[in-house]
């Protein structure tokens, strides 16, 4: 993982302590704090006094952390910008680079939400959410399931059952 | 690599799956339970209250109260859904053959997208409703409101959408404390209330969609909405006061149970239609036209004109001579439209036409074909027809034949028949030079020589029917 070479001044320029995360097949990741504490669970961590050098995330994968990175970086990047700029801008930015970044097959979407979701990162787990929403809008329950391989395993009394139960949203 | 892909997305925890479904409107959200029995009750609150009221005998202002502060301890929740029950009326002592189960009085189902849908009564009908009237003030009121209900009125005060069903003469009094206050009311749709004979809604410019669909008293609408889009109605023919809704787009009007009052009058009704003169989209039922031409009005020599309609649905339970005739008079007055659908649905109502002591029809409407297709306007812009479910092959001929014939710029028509109704048919006429065609020899055709000799028409199989360009207009609540 290169480190950024944003022209920009490094938002987080008034602390430049590092934090190395260790991701679960033992790679080593240096980031700036700022980027680090976008994480809710390595803040609580560091707040509850954590004193180690490295940050083991037993849970998220070098890919996968690499892509969670990526992401914190921007936005710290970004929330930087928003204070400099001002709102409009950079919220239409941030807009951009979100849709551009979340293009991802089925897989790594799942992966991206199970890391957001351990590492609390609330922006990216709605962003991953959203998107999978976002897949579901507009589309048959066959092709939903298709989509994610959802097995129907339902018996078809079952499936008249809830078609009854709620009929007014499958008129 | 052979590698069999697994259900990922199932296998999240719970709370993120709610999180996902939290993004879906609501009726999306409904529909997730469909996909699996891990999704069945996902999108359900995680705690749906079910209150249950004791004690018989409950006077109405009882019950009216109740229910206010029923729905009062809505919270801003991303999903919220409560049920209400109460014990079966009072008064009669209930049957002792009867169970006495607690009637479901109200079901209340809030989305994250600020949308709530109320299902009074369970939906079932009463078999004598009583009648009342609903008017809702959906602008801004001078102060708070006198009532003792304003808490509530302010809870739903940000609501987007309102979805109400079934709401009886009873609840229906209830609805103008609990909405008036929803100035940021976009949609409003009225379903099955029985009962409900006038409807007054005066609303500011956040109201874009209305619809009105089968509730089966109704005798009155008036409507003050100036940025109305889309209004859609389904049910019998109402006394419209169409008053400030000069931002309509799209409209249906099928008044598939007839006129709702006897006295039917054309001067009423076409005041209705120079209403919605500007539309883009309509939908019309059969009998609306028929009636009109039949009852004298000649359109053509009308000042009205649709002149930005594009679309035109025209919807009904059969096509006969005098059906046919009327859309085709009716089309003299909309030159800019673009397409046609015709669908015709055997399981509607027949609506028979009374008889008009009137004299100046359209002549033609009893006499021949002929005069008919010459007195027919041209179609410059006509590019798309679509006919779904006509069983007579004789009558969708001629009309085939009149369409083809007025629209110069067609390009494609096609026809399903009721038999079968995933398989579409491109229609083409094709001149006749003493055998058919060879071409498409590939897909199944057929061809059918037309009464003039000059020419046949071919049916061609359509590869695959592609349902999206044809919405499924009509078959809303039908």
């Amino acid at each position: 993982m290169a480190s950024s070479s944003s022209s920009l001044p490094s938002p987080s320029s008034s602390s430049s302590k590092k934090f190395i995360l260790r991701s679960s097949d033992g790679k080593h990741f240096e980031v700036d704090e700022a980027v680090a504490l976008q994480s809710e669970m390595i803040k609580q961590m560091v707040e509850d006094g954590f004193g180690g050098d490295v940050i083991p995330l037993l849970n998220v994968s070098s890919i996968v952390l690499s892509k969670v990175i990526d992401y914190c970086k921007k936005h710290v990047e970004l929330d930087f910008k928003k204070k400099m700029d001002g709102d409009n801008e950079a919220h239409e930015e941030i807009k951009n680079w979100d849709s551009e970044y979340i293009n991802v097959g089925v897989d790594e979407l799942y992966h991206l939400i199970m890391a957001a979701n351990y590492l609390h990162i609330k922006g990216l787990l709605d962003l991953t959410c959203q998107k999978v929403a976002d897949i579901i809008k507009g589309k048959q329950p066959e092709q939903i399931r298709k989509i994610f391989n959802i097995e129907n395993d339902f018996t078809p009394e079952e499936e008249q059952e809830i078609r009854k139960e709620h009929s007014w949203a499958f008129e | 690599m052979e590698e069999e892909r697994l259900d990922l997305i199932t296998s999240l925890p719970d709370e993120i799956l709610r999180r996902i479904i939290c993004f879906l409107p609501l009726e999306l959200a409904v529909r997730t339970s469909k996909l699996s029995t891990g999704w069945r009750n996902l999108w359900l609150p995680p705690q749906p209250n079910d209150l249950a009221m004791t004690g018989n005998n409950m006077s109405e202002e009882q019950v009216a109260r109740i229910v206010t502060n029923f729905l009062a301890s809505w919270k801003e929740l991303e999903f919220w859904m409560q049920s209400f029950r109460m014990p079966p009326t009072g008064g009669n002592p209930p049957s002792p053959n009867i169970k006495t189960e607690d009637r479901l009085i109200l079901s209340a189902i809030m989305g994250p997208e600020k949308e709530l849908r109320l299902d009074f009564s369970n939906g079932e009908a009463q078999h004598l409703p009583a009648d009342f009237s609903l008017n809702l003030e959906l602008i801004n009121c001078h102060g708070p409101s006198p009532q003792p209900t304003t808490t509530t009125a302010k809870t739903f005060y940000s609501l987007k959408t309102l979805h109400l069903r079934s709401a009886s003469h009873l609840t229906g009094r209830l609805l103008p404390a609990l909405f008036s206050n929803c100035q940021l009311l976009e949609s409003l749709k009225l379903v099955k209330c029985h009962g409900l004979q006038s409807l007054d809604i005066n609303a500011n410019n956040r109201l874009k969609n209305l619809i009105v669909v089968n509730c089966p008293n109704m005798v009155t609408l008036t409507l003050s909405t100036p940025n109305l889009q889309s209004l859609r109605y389904r049910g019998a023919l109402p006394r419209f006061h169409l008053k400030n809704v000069s931002r309509l787009v799209d409209v249906m009007f099928d008044f598939k149970d007839g006129p709702a009052y006897y006295d039917f009058n054309c001067q009423e009704l076409l005041s209705l239609l120079t209403n919605i003169a500007t539309v883009q989209t309509l939908t019309l039922c059969d009998w609306l036209l028929e009636w009109l031409c039949v009852a004298g009005v000649v359109f053509r020599y009308l000042d009205l004109r649709f002149n930005n309609l594009k679309e035109l649905w025209w919807i009904g339970s059969l096509i006969d001579g005098p059906k046919r005739d009327s859309l085709v008079c009716f089309l003299a007055i909309c030159p800019s439209l673009e397409r046609i659908f015709i669908d015709v649905d055997q399981r509607r109502g027949y609506i028979p036409t009374p008889l008009f002591y009137q004299w100046w029809h359209e002549p033609h409407l009893w006499m021949d074909y002929a005069s008919v297709k010459a007195g027919a306007s041209p179609l410059d812009r006509l590019k798309t027809v679509k006919m779904r479910g006509i069983t007579d092959q004789e009558d969708e001929l001629l009309l085939v034949d009149l369409l083809l014939k007025q629209a110069a710029s067609l390009q494609s028509m096609t026809v399903t028949s009721p038999e079968n109704e995933n398989q579409s048919w491109r229609v083409v006429k094709v001149p006749w030079k003493g055998q058919y065609s060879e071409e498409h020899r590939h897909r199944k055709r057929i061809a059918i020589p037309s009464a003039q000799e000059e020419y046949y028409f071919e049916y061609i199989e359509e590869e695959e029917e592609s349902s999206d360009s044809c919405p499924l207009h009509s078959k809303l609540y039908l």
